[in-house]
């Protein structure tokens, strides 16, 4: 049976009035938006440029604090929560892949998995042999040792990917996560993607300019001026499928709940 | 577009962002840098005015009625003839004005102390200076890159970047000025020679000001053109980050045999003695130079081999990260705190000068003129000491806050990935603390090996440890006051309520 995970009613981000900046005529980068996303769902949102649809994806992962409306996971108020304990959320229950710059340059690849495990309260050892296996499943193996400077855009997000899902997250946010790949190893690292967090029962919403990328989602929501529509479009058809795979389980027993009923 | 034109553009108001923040850094670091130059050069004018007849650095090294100001020699020469004879027939109790008479005697060793401590900090200073124009030059990429994408050539971009260091430098000069004024009181408040420093003995001339502020803006412009050379600014970037190669192991072979010799050389003083006191002196000096220079070569193979050894198993993420950074560049990890072993030699050696004073202390007359000798170089070891920490504690807080802006995006990123504010101020506290414990232990077992055969166990005494622990509290606390202050501009960094790339 699947619930919702998160959920965001009534949304508005104004940057207007946030302190310091200036008075001007403007447009709500969030506008009255209500958002609901079920354990293991996909959605991608999008829109074009300034639409607002990278402030939704920050709103709701409580990255930033919208100027009025709500945002829930699992019922919790994420307003209500403190700073650091929004923190530990994002921390042990989100996952985060970006269209690059996100891997710690000074880290090999190994750490930079290990690394949110090791944040939440896990040992060196214990992140690292769990890392290691997200690097065979990917196939990255021969990349541990190596850093972000050293790897081409499809080998980093692939390790991107391996990052965010590495905690077992309930919600996957991924942002343009393709924006720096040519049309193959976009595709590929959608599969990717898409197919371990299926595996993990996680939810995912994806920000994309691109129809090809929100073809691998379930449904597809149009963010225009601060607005999100339905358009109801079934997309599923489209998105190419890599072969099952076993995907690795997190280290046990330290990151959050993990999310009911999703895996399909 | 001429380059000034160019330079105007980027510098109107409300245009600097994170390269304004790193400019008010590198004038800062450049302004401490001359207020402590100025101070220790005015404190060496000073000794210079005191041994001097008439008060000119030309009738100290020759003095005469033909180099000197009419009338002053002679008066002068009358003062010295009646301190040596004070001195040839003292008994230990001395009055006021017999102990300034001989005190007299003694200038050409202030003098020569003096130049000795100003030589000494000429390294913290360059690293310092070196430090605020790198800072000025290498925290612009993006808007490099993009101007050479625009059409600018290589010239017009050195020129602007080279114009921006200078320009901070010239700001930051003048500003020291203010500085040294400003420390004029409290150096006053020092007691050398038995009297304190007037403000014509401490004030160095118009000339010298211009002097050094022409200095400082060289420096900078010679530095950042320095620092230019070794990157390469094309329209898709600065530079692509790699890998650093790790510095060898022969560097540590060199450190090791070089110790061998001078601890060697060392306790066998006695046979450099027949060549004059002087010579015995200068091999003292001479080798604890060349293992303060030495400890320079090896401490970024020290520090990487640390660093690796914390970074094999860390114990938190926290570990991971800072030690992860200081493999990055091991060399800015221990140009962070190269000046603290100096600082940590300069201890050494003052606590030594401090345990004389007590051996001759015997004598418990307070204005015995070789006991006030010895008391003041203690005192001016001291402020050697506190200067070189200072400048230290300077470069590495400005270093560390200049990498909190220069790696704002990976915050952000770190930050959104749930990561507390308190972890990142660990790996931040422990970037600095991890090279400095190195450089500590270094440098503070290196001047113990080599005072160990001067002074054998005496070193071990209560006294000289505990003067010797306090100099390396002071280079801790003041090191920390920078990690702290990195850490505080970190979290003055909005690294969540941004406005999204939408």
């Amino acid at each position: 049976m699947n619930h919702v995970v998160l959920q965001a009613s009534d949304l508005v981000m104004d940057y207007a009035v946030q302190p310091g900046a200036a008075p001007a005529m403007h447009m709500l980068a969030l506008n009255h938006v209500n958002f609901a996303i079920q354990a293991g769902e996909s959605i991608a949102v999008m829109g074009p440029s300034g639409s607002g649809k990278s402030t939704l994806l920050h709103a709701l992962a409580g990255i930033i604090k919208p100027t009025s409306g709500s945002v829930s996971f699992r019922g919790t108020d994420l307003a209500r929560l403190s700073d650091a304990d929004r923190t530990k959320l994002r921390r042990n229950v989100f996952g985060f892949v970006f269209q690059s710059g996100q891997l710690l340059p000074e880290l090999p690849a190994v750490e930079n998995i290990a690394l949110p495990m090791m944040l939440g309260g896990a040992r060196y050892q214990q992140a690292t042999d769990a890392a290691m296996l997200w690097l065979e499943r990917l196939g990255l193996r021969q990349l541990a040792a190596q850093r972000p400077g050293e790897m081409s855009g499809g080998q980093m997000q692939r390790v991107s990917i391996a990052r965010a899902l590495a905690v077992q997250p309930a919600v996957v946010f991924a942002d343009e996560p393709t924006g720096a790949l040519d049309q193959n190893t976009g595709r590929d690292i959608m599969g990717i993607l898409m197919d371990a967090s299926r595996a993990n029962g996680a939810a995912v919403i994806v920000v994309t300019h691109d129809p090809n990328v929100a073809g691998f989602c379930d449904r597809t929501l149009i963010m225009r001026d601060g607005r999100l529509y339905d358009n109801g479009q079934d997309m599923r058809q489209a998105a190419p499928r890599i072969p099952d795979v076993q995907w690795p389980r997190p280290v046990a027993g330290t990151y959050g709940n993990p999310p009911q009923g999703g895996a399909r | 577009m001429n380059t000034f034109s160019l330079w105007r553009l980027f510098h109107r108001p409300g245009m600097r962002g994170t390269a304004g923040h790193t400019s008010i850094l590198a004038v800062v670091a450049f302004a401490a840098a001359t207020t402590i130059f100025l101070t220790v050069l005015g404190g060496v004018h000073g000794f210079i005015w005191r041994a001097s007849a008439d008060h000119t650095i030309g009738c100290m090294i020759n003095p005469g009625p033909g180099s000197c100001a009419p009338g002053t020699y002679e008066a002068w020469s009358k003062a010295m003839e009646a301190g040596n004879k004070l001195m040839m027939h003292g008994n230990g109790h001395w009055t006021a004005e017999q102990s300034a008479a001989v005190m007299n005697t003694y200038g050409n060793g202030y003098v020569l102390l003096a130049g000795f401590a100003c030589m000494l900090l000429i390294v913290p200073f360059v690293a310092l200076a070196g430090s605020a124009a790198r800072l000025a030059a290498s925290r612009r990429d993006a808007r490099l890159a993009a101007l050479r994408l625009a059409g600018a050539t290589t010239a017009q971009v050195t020129k602007l970047t080279a114009l921006d260091a200078a320009g901070q430098a010239l700001l930051g000069a003048l500003i020291g000025i203010l500085g040294y004024f400003a420390m004029m009181p409290l150096i006053m408040l020092f007691n050398f020679q038995n009297r304190h420093f007037t403000f014509e003995q401490l004030w160095v001339g118009s000339l010298t000001l211009i002097a050094v502020i022409a200095g400082v803006t060289v420096l900078a412009l010679a530095s950042s053109l320095i620092t230019l050379r070794r990157v390469t600014i094309t329209p898709l970037g600065v530079m692509q980050r790699a890998s650093q190669p790790l510095p060898t192991r022969w560097r540590v072979l060199i450190f090791v045999v070089v110790m061998a010799v001078a601890y060697l050389v060392l306790s066998n003083l006695q046979s450099f003695a027949r060549f004059g006191e002087g010579t015995a002196y200068a091999v003292v000096f001479g080798f604890i130079f060349l293992c303060f220079a030495l400890v320079n070569l090896v401490g970024t193979w020290v520090v990487t081999f640390r660093a690796k050894s914390r970074a094999r198993r860390p114990k938190d993420a926290a570990t991971m990260i800072a030690m992860r950074r200081i493999l990055d560049n091991p060399k800015r990890a221990w140009r962070n705190v190269s000046g603290v072993a100096l600082a940590v030699f300069i201890a050494g050696i003052t606590s030594v000068c401090g345990l004389v004073a007590s051996g001759i202390g015997g004598n418990a007359d307070p204005l015995d003129p070789s006991m006030l000798y010895m008391r003041d170089i203690s005192t001016g070891g001291f402020l050697t000491l506190a200067f070189a920490a200072v400048l230290a504690a300077v470069s590495s807080g400005v270093m560390q806050a200049g990498s909190v802006y220069d790696q704002v995006g990976e915050y952000r990123m770190l930050a959104l990935e749930g990561t507390d504010e308190a972890t990142l101020d660990k790996a931040r506290m422990m970037e600095v603390i991890t090279p400095l414990n190195t450089v500590v232990a270094v440098s503070g077992g290196c001047s113990l090996l080599l005072l160990f055969p001067i002074l054998a166990m005496a070193l071990f005494r209560p006294a000289t440890l505990v003067t010797l622990i306090a100099g390396i509290a002071l280079c801790y606390a003041l090191i920390a006051v920078g990690a702290i202050a990195a850490n505080h501009v970190a979290h003055t960094l909005n690294l969540a309520d941004y406005r999204a790339d939408d």
